[in-house]
């Protein structure tokens, strides 16, 4: 993923640092704050720095480090974005970023989610037919692919490892 | 022995080589990835019969990653880049099989040195363990965290941030010294903590296909080198009989490499081809197709993951990501990590130590039916391999449980994974937080309860002092010395 910005004097910032840092800072502060919840009680003695200890520590840490990256990502941006105005032959929409990769974790979702209603094996076959046809492949190759797969993982996991894969809240009986 | 050639442990375990073959193959998919899927489908098989098949596959994955960097010069795992340079060379001039047979041998041998030397070395670390207490054990994790940190690809200051992050992750669920719970939120799954499996498969498996479906996707078999030539055996044999001091050099490197923590098999193989070129007298022809240039670095690769497996067993500090997996997987199996491990699960060490060595002879039959049949892997349509992936990806989460919570975590990892990656943070200090985390806070923790509250402990110990030493010198001395070089360097240009 490559998150860019063109500006109006043409240059290119690089915002990926600075939203990377964001987001450990959010993390970090996150988990700072629910670090309050956590009990002071514990049976590891009077000198034990306690269960709180370890987690408030390491979510500092991250905040710090959260900043730092995105200060860095600032300064680093402007640079690289001046550096690339300046280069010549730098086309502004060079590598635009793909966003397939959001499509794919959508079809992911859908399918976790039908998993749950509509049972492993009818879930997992629509959501390899859909995937392998948006990905190129011909429809007939993608199911039949599609049907080897359930069966492969089937005999696999339930028949030789005995696994109760989900049956799903409408009780397909595949 | 016996049990080890029954049929109920080869079948897995020639199965587990194969599949380790066709994902080091498959360019873009990675070791890390082939143990992270095969852990699963592991634990439902018999304890030999399971790390049979989790450390086949930690071996021939590295090896198979030589055969797209022969013939396509697409490493197809990070540890076979060192080998493209003149393997790939020697392809283009009509001799790749004889390159990847020098590979087949050397990843072998390689293979083999590097177990020798886990079976001699181990067991005189653990008594040399032995002496440490909390407070060692303390600075030894936070050791082996920052030079993942140090080593891995990306800046220190982002490997130092994913061990940050995975220690925090490794807070969630009941704390083992107090009983407290943290960050569960009310939910009964996350009392238990986050299991280390489904985050391995999210990160390593499916952050794998959100990078690949982000590009054009297709078959390699046009950039192909061809491919139609026997494979020669003999001369080979007789190649590396001329070069058996640089194998022998390049797999005890590949082997001390390997056992630092964060040096994978990738640095191990670039080490291994510096080296050889550096020593040898055909150094300036480095990079044209040379003997040497094919068999430092593949000797190198797969000893180091024998090399890897030194600290983990005796200290539980994972050398790479692929340790960390195997070092899960067999915590799993009951084996404990420390310096009492030989003691406490020494039938189970004398197995596993035999299954590595026999894997470096099934590696050989394996290894020559990869390489044969790698172009039925070309042709297969990465769009179908991608999909495999997600399905057992899935199943595997699943099936560790039974739950989908770990389906869930998987998921949420995938992404982290692959945002991760995008802004080139290393996974692998992450992996080594989750696991290591406990041992710093708990070591940590016990420690100030026996000291009475007292940080000096932490300090005064001789093995403290020499860990401290070397983190300081690696996170001060090193960069100090590196800003006054070049400070001295520019005076004397200047001059």
């Amino acid at each position: 993923m490559h998150i860019s910005r063109i500006s109006r004097d043409g240059s290119r910032r690089v915002w990926g640092p600075v939203w990377l840092g964001t987001a450990l800072v959010l993390l970090g502060a996150s988990a700072f704050w629910f670090a309050g919840d956590i009990g002071r009680t514990g049976t590891g003695g009077g000198n034990d720095p306690g269960p709180r200890f370890f987690p408030v520590l390491l979510s500092l840490m991250l905040v710090i480090f959260g900043l730092l990256q995105a200060v860095i990502g600032v300064l680093r941006g402007s640079d690289a974005g001046s550096a690339a105005a300046q280069a010549p032959g730098v086309p502004c929409d060079a590598a635009p970023p793909s966003r397939r990769w959001l499509v794919m974790l959508a079809v992911l979702v859908v399918y976790v989610i039908a998993m749950d209603w509509i049972g492993f094996s009818a879930s997992t076959f629509l959501m390899a037919v859909g995937l392998m046809i948006w990905l190129g492949n011909r429809w007939w190759v993608a199911v039949v692919v599609a049907v080897l797969m359930v069966a492969v993982v089937r005999l696999l996991f339930v028949v030789l490892f005995r696994v109760q894969l989900p049956a799903g809240e409408l009780g397909f009986p595949f | 022995m016996g049990a080890l050639l029954h049929h109920s442990v080869l079948i897995p375990w020639l199965l587990g080589m194969v599949f380790g073959i066709f994902v080091g193959a498959t360019p873009g998919l990675t070791a890390t990835m082939a143990v992270a899927l095969i852990v699963p489908i592991s634990f439902h098989l018999e304890p030999t019969a399971g790390l049979a098949m989790i450390v086949g596959v930690s071996f021939t994955a590295i090896f198979a990653g030589d055969i797209p960097a022969t013939y396509l010069r697409i490493p197809g795992t990070p540890a076979s880049a060192a080998a493209v340079l003149d393997g790939h060379e020697m392809a283009k001039q009509g001799r790749g099989a004889l390159a990847l047979t020098l590979d087949l041998f050397c990843s072998s041998l390689g293979g083999l040195i590097g177990v020798a030397l886990l079976i001699t070395v181990a067991p005189l670390l653990a008594q040399f363990a032995l002496q440490f207490s909390f407070y060692e054990r303390f600075w030894l994790a936070v050791f082996g965290l920052s030079l993942s940190a140090l080593v891995s690809a990306g800046s220190t200051t982002k490997g130092l941030m994913a061990a940050c992050l995975g220690m925090l992750l490794s807070t969630i669920g009941i704390d083992v010294v107090s009983g407290v719970p943290r960050y569960t939120f009310g939910s009964i799954p996350m009392m238990r903590g986050l299991d280390f499996i489904p985050i391995m498969i999210g990160l390593f498996g499916l952050s794998e296909v959100f990078r690949h479906v982000s590009r054009p996707l297709g078959t390699l078999r046009e950039q192909a080198v061809s491919r139609r030539e026997s494979l020669p055996v003999l001369e080979a044999c007789r190649m590396i009989w001329q070069q058996k001091f640089c194998v022998l050099r390049s797999s005890v490197v590949g082997t001390i490499i390997g056992a630092l923590p964060g040096a994978g098999a990738d640095i191990a193989a670039w080490g291994a081809y510096g080296l050889a070129q550096k020593t040898s007298r055909r150094g300036s022809q480095f990079g044209t197709g040379v003997v040497e240039g094919v068999v430092a670095p593949t000797s190198a690769n797969n000893a180091a993951v024998a090399g890897a497996w030194i600290p983990a067993l005796v200290f539980g500090v994972p050398g790479d990501a692929v340790t960390a997996i195997v070092l899960g997987a067999l915590m799993m199996y009951d084996i404990k990590p420390g310096p009492n491990i030989f003691e406490e699960s020494g039938e189970q060490m004398q197995s596993l130590f035999a299954v590595a060595l026999l894997t470096q002879v099934l590696l050989l039959i394996a290894g020559l039916a990869g390489i044969k049949a790698f172009g039925a892997i070309l042709r297969l349509p990465r769009s179908i391999v991608l999909t495999a992936v997600v399905v057992f990806s899935v199943v595997g989460s699943y099936a560790l449980n039974n739950s989908l919570f770990d389906v869930h975590v998987m998921l949420i990892f995938g992404v982290v994974g692959y945002l991760l990656e995008s802004q080139r943070v290393p996974l692998a200090p992450l992996i080594l937080g989750l696991i290591l985390g406990p041992m710093v806070e708990e070591n940590l923790r016990v420690g100030l309860i026996s000291s009475d509250g007292s940080f000096a402990p932490f300090f005064t110990s001789p093995i403290c002092a020499v860990l401290v030493a070397l983190l300081l010198l690696t996170y001060v001395g090193l960069p100090a010395t590196r800003v006054l070089w070049r400070r001295t360097r520019r005076i004397r240009r200047v001059g």
